[in-house]
């Protein structure tokens, strides 16, 4: 089964990614549709966080091809890749210690800022129109992603684990990308956080916005992925619509284990 | 919340090592909840469940890596909740963890003896070192390669073996199968089931919930950090595993 | 060929020592990746402990008192067993609690334990210097090599011991149960102690072992020079951490090897280059400065040493905070964070609360004080731009003030007044052409020297920039034409508005306090601002902010630029307001003294760098009155450590924390605005 859209949004071509002598990702040929909700799983160890951080720029492919949106990005820095339009999330959230829910999405806004030194110090009309634009859709985002304006003034980092996500994904939402990358979104979170998380998501889809999702949880992969890449050893195992994919007996084995 | 007693239970043997109530936080995300385990002299016993269920979090709290926020641990009659981690390993605690972690820029024999530390008994540990290589001829043609060099596998048995360096009366293995090849696998669980065989008591996490099953005695399965089934291992429906690990509910 | 053989010789017998101590850094930095900034006055106490063992009285605390005049040997043994057991006492007391903590803080710590080990010393021995009693096998006579190397015993005693103590040190790491244990808790905390190794008390070895090996080079150094004095720990300090980062940090043999190096580079460059031993200190720095850029991880070291921790001293309250502390502060907490919301408006409370500080005091002594207060405080932000903000700890802060100071002297003095014979008075204008002059020079000189830095994380970012403000303050003393050198420059007018002169104490301390006016609302504009958000960003996790899009190393080197400016535009008025400077007024005390009292004030913050001036300044003052302190005046240094130290595991956000920064501009918010600044004061009560 291959992607249903002709022309994907991104495409991993025989990535390949050794570590010294280890190969994490072999020959990994990849393609995420611009209005998919598209699954990325596999057992622990299987190198999906190092896919993720090759499409961020974390770590440079040994090999392979990657083009998002027609432009071939392989190569090109975290912060760039980040200006292209790759917004992330991570595993163990991330978010500026010290810094308030509002500064904090705004940070995500940061390459929507250009007023130079001068203009900042004499605090020059374009500076505060900008400032106040980006401050307002802030506001829309927190809105958006089911937080109150009444958390924008608190430290980001003493909100429940719940509503440190949702920051999470504000920050990441605020400079309008064309693909956000969610690192299992979900660990840690009770069954209510979950659903709610997992709406969350499919809000993001309707705006127009596609999503790379790593997650364990396959009652949600499930209801939630209309694509699945399964990863195994580094390698593709199986691509294709959830309740297809989940049924092969290869990715069954690979999460249960095989018998001898 | 855990069933009560089964039919392996018949027996009123003392555990090796009991749980209760078990939890652990990380920050304010409370990772493991109410755990209660037994694991009784002689067994393999094994805890399975997919990605983030608690099964690591819940083993390092045992040798003492992470503090509990609530519950208490008992091992051979002694309450161990707050004891250090040193300490634990002393007390017959090897905990042989996930990635293997040994020390990669050591020799294997330096492994080896670095497994023995909280001994002090020299012609003991060099005839535990024999008793090693005799357990995994591979690692006695490597004893003087440094740990980095090994294979995946070799480097699982190398962990185990630093475990059992220790004598422990209790065998804590984290996934050791991660990341092997299945000629590898095999020999590891092999492995598993000899060194019960000698009468060392295991307790194991599996992602391969296959195995870990064929092998215990008693399995546990966490889901979100709590236990939410446990039976014999021959006991366990296959497909009820299915469903807490593939959410195959439809 | 004599002339080189001998250079060589003294070049081992100095890389001898500088190994030894090359040892204590390496060893620990090894078991838990800390720059122990502190064993350059370990070192110094194991040449003090070894001199005063040796005497059959030593004058301690002014009182003459019996000692037991044992030989060297035995005194060495004695002082280094005492500076063991020191050093596993300051790990325990300051660095354990910290073992969790974000990096710099122990970094700060080992900083200020310095500070306090090296203002006990000159307590208790006195700011003079100790004579190192002679031992018998000195008076022997030089041995003779190839006819014309002279080597005295000594020396040669020297460099045996260092490669026995090498040599033996390698062999107990190598084969030792203990010596495996630390080499396993340095590659995997996590596995040694599982396999039962007590980490702690590994590290407390590792601390012990490193303390007597600086105390050993300490006096061994002590033993070849003849003397023992309270700073002399200081620079030989530097070089062998340089020598451990040459080598490798966390690699013996390449301690071994960056100490060899080192000497015999210095000897060698002493030797040989015009005005050779004037220059040597810069050497030295020099090659450190080019190998952290060109390789960072040293000659024999791994590259992941540099890597970053994640998360700054504000991120969150200690886990040690005692509750009668925290109750202590939660009123100052309440005040300062409703003070922080009502933003600009508390601000001018504050201005208005100094003007009339400076109308009302009557003495001129005190309006002195005052003003010092001010440029201290003004100095501290802009550190506390690149410390606090951006989250980079540069000991090189001074060199920008320096350059500042230089500039507008030189300009007046030397160039105007000496070669034109131009009077101040007429061209009182220049002042204020110098102030953004010297500002926008010693931005661009920060970003220069901040540029290598950039692949630079943490620990390696503190040595780099420490070795440029070395390179700095010793070419600021030997480049005669330009500086004149260590006899600094005299006769720097006063400041001068339209033919008014501006000398009084009381015009003194308001033109200081415009300038704050004009430096703090410059930093706020940027810090509440994207830019502001994004040096914030980088400080609490730079992948992350990356991955936001800031261009972190683009931002890294605005804070410096920033930054540097401050330091340039204050050191204008610092050299007219002084009237006379020299490169003693730019040493790196003077930077660990702005970075203590930054972050004593709170990192960070707009009010943090002028609390902690005001604090330490007019303490430095009031406690005169003391008798003891009269006495001891050093005793005042020894506090602010031991308050930092106590800060640091306590409350490491600094006492007025809660004076939190916004990083939006002021009226920017939408309507939200009243109901969002009560919910803060809330959250902060």
């Amino acid at each position: 089964m291959r992607a249903p859209s002709p022309a994907p949004l991104l495409e991993a071509r025989t990535l390949t990614v050794r570590f010294g002598g280890l190969e994490a990702v072999g020959g990994l040929d990849m393609a995420i549709a611009r209005d998919a909700i598209h699954g990325l799983i596999g057992p622990n160890g299987a190198g999906k966080t190092t896919v993720l951080n090759v499409l961020t720029g974390f770590i440079r492919p040994t090999q392979g091809q990657l083009v998002f949106d027609g432009e071939e990005i392989g190569g090109l820095g975290v912060n760039r890749l980040a200006r292209r339009g790759l917004a992330r999330t991570f595993q163990n959230i991330r978010l500026f210690g010290a810094m308030t829910v509002l500064e904090s999405v705004l940070v995500g806004a940061h390459q929507r800022f250009s007023a130079n030194a001068l203009s900042l110090v004499f605090s020059s009309r374009s500076a505060r129109e900008a400032e106040r634009a980006m401050i307002a859709r802030a506001y829309e985002l927190l809105d958006f992603v089911g937080l109150g304006a009444e958390v924008a003034d608190r430290i980001a980092t003493t909100l429940s684990y719940g509503h440190q996500r949702r920051v999470e994904i504000a920050r990441a939402l605020i400079a309008s990308p064309k693909l956000l990358l969610l690192d299992e979104p979900l660990a840690g979170m009770n069954a209510v956080e979950k659903a709610e998380i997992a709406d969350l998501v499919r809000h993001v889809r309707a705006q127009g916005i596609a999503v790379l999702l790593i997650e364990h949880d396959m009652q949600v992969v499930r209801s939630l992925c209309d694509h699945l890449t399964v990863l195994e050893y580094g390698r593709k195992l199986a691509d294709g619509p959830p309740e297809e994919v989940l049924a092969d007996p290869a990715v069954q084995a690979a999460y249960l284990g095989r018998a001898r | 919340m855990s069933a009560p007693s089964h039919a392996d239970h018949a027996l009123p043997v003392e555990p090796l090592l009991k749980v209760a109530g078990l939890a652990v936080s990380y920050g304010r995300i409370r990772a493991v909840d109410g755990v209660d385990l037994a694991v009784e002299p002689g067994r393999i016993v094994s805890l399975v469940g997919s990605n983030g269920a608690g099964k690591t979090t819940t083993l390092m709290a045992l040798s003492g890596l992470l503090p509990l926020s609530a519950g208490h641990i008992t091992f051979a009659g002694e309450d161990i909740t707050t004891l250090a981690p040193d300490l634990r390993v002393a007390r017959g605690i090897a905990h042989v963890p996930e990635r293997r972690r040994v020390f990669a820029g050591m020799s294997v024999r330096e492994n080896l003896m670095l497994g023995a530390y909280s001994r002090d008994d020299a012609v003991d540990i060099a005839s535990d070192l024999e008793r090693m290589v005799a357990l995994f001829p591979r690692l006695g043609e490597r004893m003087a390669q440094l740990a980095g060099t090994l294979s995946g596998g070799e480097q699982q048995m190398l962990a185990i073996a630093r475990g059992l360096m220790s004598r422990p009366s209790l065998l804590i293995m984290d996934e050791p199968t991660m990341g092997l090849a299945p000629q590898m696998i095999d020999l590891i669980l092999d492995t598993v089931l000899e060194i019960r065989k000698q009468g060392m008591t295991v307790l194991l996490v599996e992602q391969n919930a296959v195995e870990a099953m064929r092998l215990s005695d008693h399995v546990y399965i966490m889901r979100l950090g709590r236990i939410v089934h446990e039976d014999s291992g021959a006991n366990i429906d296959p497909e009820r595993v299915k469903s807490f690990y593939l959410g195959a509910d439809a | 060929m004599d002339y080189l053989g001998q250079l060589l010789a003294n070049g081992l017998v100095l890389g001898a020592i500088y190994a030894l101590a090359a040892v204590a850094f390496t060893l620990v930095y090894g078991v838990v990746r800390l720059v122990n900034f502190a064993f350059g006055e370990l070192f110094m106490l194991g040449a003090f402990l070894t001199a005063s063992l040796m005497l059959p009285e030593v004058r301690l605390l002014g009182m003459i008192v019996p000692m037991p005049g044992f030989s060297l040997p035995v005194a060495a043994l004695g002082a280094i067993v005492l500076t063991g057991a020191l050093g596993v006492l300051v790990d325990r007391i300051a660095y354990r609690p910290l073992r969790n903590a974000p990096r710099l803080a122990p970094l700060i710590t080992s900083i200020a334990v310095s500070v306090v080990l090296q203002s006990l010393a000159q307590t208790i021995w006195g700011a003079e210097e100790l004579r190192f009693p002679e031992f018998h096998l000195a008076t022997l006579p030089p041995v003779v090599l190839f006819d014309s190397i002279y080597l005295s015993v000594m020396d040669l005693v020297v460099m045996a011991t260092a490669l026995a103590a090498m040599l033996g040190l390698s062999a107990f790491i190598a084969r030792s149960s203990l010596g495996r244990a630390m080499r396993a808790s340095a590659e995997d905390q996590m596995a040694a102690t599982l396999v039962g190794i007590p980490v702690n008390r590994v590290v407390a070895a590792a601390f012990a072992i490193g303390s007597g090996f600086a105390a050993l080079a300490g006096l061994l150094y002590a033993q070849t020079y003849g003397f023992a004095h309270s700073n002399m720990g200081f620079l030989p300090g530097l070089k062998a951490l340089t020598a451990a980062v040459l080598g490798g940090i966390g690699s013996i043999p390449g301690a071994a090897l960056g100490g060899l190096i080192l000497g015999l580079v210095e000897a060698l460059g002493a030797g040989y280059l015009p005005n050779g031993t004037a220059w040597k200190d810069a050497i030295s720095f020099v090659l450190l400065v080019g190998l952290l850029y060109l390789r960072p991880q040293g000659l024999l070291g791994k590259p992941e040493l540099n890597s970053a921790g994640r998360g700054s001293l504000l991120g969150g309250a200690s886990e040690f905070g005692a509750a009668w502390l925290r109750a202590g502060f939660a009123k100052v907490d309440g005040l300062l964070a409703k003070s922080a919301a009502a933003g600009p408006r508390a601000a001018l409370v504050l201005l208005a609360l100094a003007v009339l500080v400076g109308l009302l005091v009557p003495s001129d002594y005190w309006l002195r004080i005052l003003t010092m207060v001010v440029i201290y405080g003004m100095l501290a932000s802009g550190l506390n731009v690149i410390v606090g903000f951006a989250g980079l700890l540069d000991l090189g802060f001074v060199a920008f003030w320096a350059v500042g100071s230089y500039l507008t002297s030189i300009l007046f003095v030397l160039v105007l007044k000496d070669q034109f014979g131009v009077a101040p008075a007429d061209i009182w204008w220049l002042l204020y052409l110098n102030l953004p002059l010297a500002g926008l020079l010693a931005a661009g000189f920060a970003v220069i020297l901040g540029t290598p830095t950039l692949r630079l994380r943490g620990d390696y970012l503190a040595i780099m920039t420490l070795g440029f403000g070395e390179i700095v303050r010793v070419v600021a003393i030997n480049w005669m034409d330009l500086t004149n050198g260590p006899m600094g420059i005299r006769g720097i007018p006063a400041p001068n508005l339209f033919g008014i002169a501006l000398g009084s104490p009381r015009a003194q301390f308001f033109f200081a306090l415009a300038l704050a006016v004009l430096v703090v609302f410059a930093i706020a504009r940027l810090v509440r601002s994207y830019v502001g958000r994004a040096w914030v960003a980088i400080r609490e996790d730079e992948e992350a902010a990356e991955a936001m899009g800031v261009p972190t190393a683009r931002y890294k080197l605005y804070a410096y630029a920033a930054s540097g400016f401050v330091g340039g535009f204050v050191g204008v008025f610092y050299a007219h307001s002084q009237q006379y400077i020299s490169p003693l007024n730019f040493s790196l005390f003077e930077n660990i003294l702005l970075l203590m009292l930054v972050v004593l004030g709170g990192l960070g913050t707009f009010v943090g760098p002028f609390v902690g001036a005001l604090i330490w300044i007019v303490f430095l003052q009031l406690a005169l009155d003391l008798p003891f302190v009269q006495a001891y005046p050093e005793t005042r240094f020894a506090l602010l450590g031991v308050v930092l130290i106590v800060l640091m595991v306590f409350r490491p956000q600094g006492l007025a924390a809660s004076a939190r920064v916004a990083l939006t501009m002021p009226g920017a918010r939408p309507g939200a605005l009243p109901g969002a600044r009560a919910g803060r004061a809330k959250e902060a009560a």
